[in-house]
């Protein structure tokens, strides 16, 4: 009888051992530790489901990329035939597409508030320069060689530090990485409190970073407040047309949050919807990451880069706000460009804690939300002309 | 390796984005600003007709 029985532990590589190793060290982090949970959680579980022998919950190309999933007439045989698995069928129709992480920054906009943003619209140009990361880690990792263009263009985008865009650029450029880049543009984001510290205090003086900011911003009026989706959706679309997708669903979850009118519509959206949304996204990057694709010397490279990515746009979110001060009559405390890598609210807190370290009447955090979110439009509109140019 | 191809993906890749962005600023202060000078009138109007009565 157990002739015809065959375990699962005959099959065990030693890559499977050490990427259920991986998963399980992400879902400690995420439960123990609470580094963003709600992703790696998720993720951990995937690389569990596809690096089990037999288990067949996503199959794979010679390439290392998930099966092809024939059309619906065929698909329940190819699914019974073992052809492809359920996170097959998940990656074709809620990553290959584009759907998820277009749908998931609906969602995100339904939970941003851009009151500091809109008070104080400089915010958008330490948002711009806190970009630098992405510019420089993409020349680095194609003068590395390990890299094609279109794959350096997405490595570099972790250093926008905004989950969404990073994913649909890697689908649309390069869909092999779309597990480690995932994977560490998400972790980064949790080890943001320990990454740019460092870079702060390397740049900024201590008498800059004890600079006291008056702590209200200026009040809002609530057409503002709606206006200002709109706007920003129609002016980017048209300067920038390849950033339509993420920066419409962006700024129309957020007008469903503001307009007044459509709570309930704001309340789903950045509710149980964008939570079923994180779980696929989770599990399928998960499922993204077999042995065989994610042990390779690219995934090292990957996660190196990413610290310098990082750097960099905390860099050039400081450099963006001490040029502003050249001008400014009132100057504003260089930290809070630090905030413009988005990364929210992680970013904006650590400079709140750091400027409260060197000054304790400052409270910067309202100050530092404005370039934090200002970073999310940033982040889009760079994934907007990265695609412009390499598609 | 062609550097040309990189530069201009990076070095205008940045600009532009630096560009758009702060169109993006210019267009949300300009709405700021619209917005406060046409909110105020409205503001004063109520208090004239209050006073009226």
């Amino acid at each position: 009888m157990f002739g015809l029985y065959e375990s699962a532990f005959g099959a065990l590589t030693w890559g499977n051992i050490l990427m259920l190793l991986i998963g399980g060290l992400l879902i400690y982090l995420g439960i123990a530790k609470k580094m963003e949970p709600v992703l790696l959680v998720p993720i951990g579980f995937g690389i569990f489901l596809v690096n089990l022998p037999f288990a067949g919950m996503m199959v794979y190309t010679p390439d290392g990329l998930p099966a092809v999933v024939p059309n619906l007439t065929e698909l329940a045989q190819a699914v019974g035939e073992g052809k492809i698995g359920l996170l097959n069928i998940l990656y074709a129709y809620g990553i290959e597409t584009e759907v998820i992480p277009l749908l998931i920054f609906l969602g995100l906009g339904a939970l941003t508030d851009f009151t500091p943003t809109v008070a104080r619209p400089i915010s958008f140009v330490f948002g711009a320069t806190a970009q630098l990361g992405v510019f420089v880690v993409f020349i680095i990792a194609f003068a590395s060689g390990v890299f094609s263009i279109n794959e350096a263009a997405c490595v570099g985008i972790i250093g926008g530090s905004d989950g969404p865009p990073t994913v649909y650029l890697t689908a649309a450029l390069a869909p092999k990485l779309l597990g480690p880049i995932t994977l560490v543009a998400y972790s980064y984001m949790a080890l943001v409190p320990i990454l740019q510290p460092p870079v702060i205090k390397l740049l900024t003086t201590k008498k800059e970073r004890a600079i006291f900011m008056r702590p209200q911003v200026r009040k809002v009026s609530k057409i503002e407040v709606i206006l200002f989706p709109i706007a920003i959706f129609l002016v980017s679309a048209l300067l920038v047309p390849k950033s339509i997708p993420l920066i419409g669903m962006f700024m129309f979850g957020n007008l469903l949050r503001v307009s007044g009118v459509t709570e309930r519509l704001a309340q789903s959206a950045g509710g149980v919807f964008i939570d079923v949304l994180t779980i696929l996204l989770g599990v399928v990057v998960g499922g993204l990451m077999p042995a065989q694709v994610f042990l390779q010397p690219q995934t090292l490279v990957i996660i190196g880069l990413a610290v310098v990515a990082f750097s960099f746009s905390t860099a050039g979110g400081i450099w963006g706000a001490q040029l502003a001060n050249l001008f400014l009559k009132e100057k504003i405390n260089p930290m809070i460009g630090a905030a413009g890598v988005s990364a929210v609210p992680m970013s904006a807190r650590v400079v709140q804690k750091m400027g409260q370290k060197e000054n304790p009447r400052n409270f910067l955090l309202m100050h530092a939300m404005g370039p934090n979110m200002a970073g999310a439009v940033a982040t889009s509109v760079v994934a907007g002309i990265l695609l412009g140019m390499l598609l | 390796m062609d550097w040309g191809l990189v530069a201009e993906i990076a070095g205008g890749g940045y600009g532009l984005c630096i560009l758009v962005l702060v169109i993006l600023a210019v267009v949300a202060w300009i709405i700021g600003l619209v917005v406060r000078k046409t909110a105020k009138p409205v503001t004063e109007s109520k208090e004239g007709s209050k006073k009226d009565k």
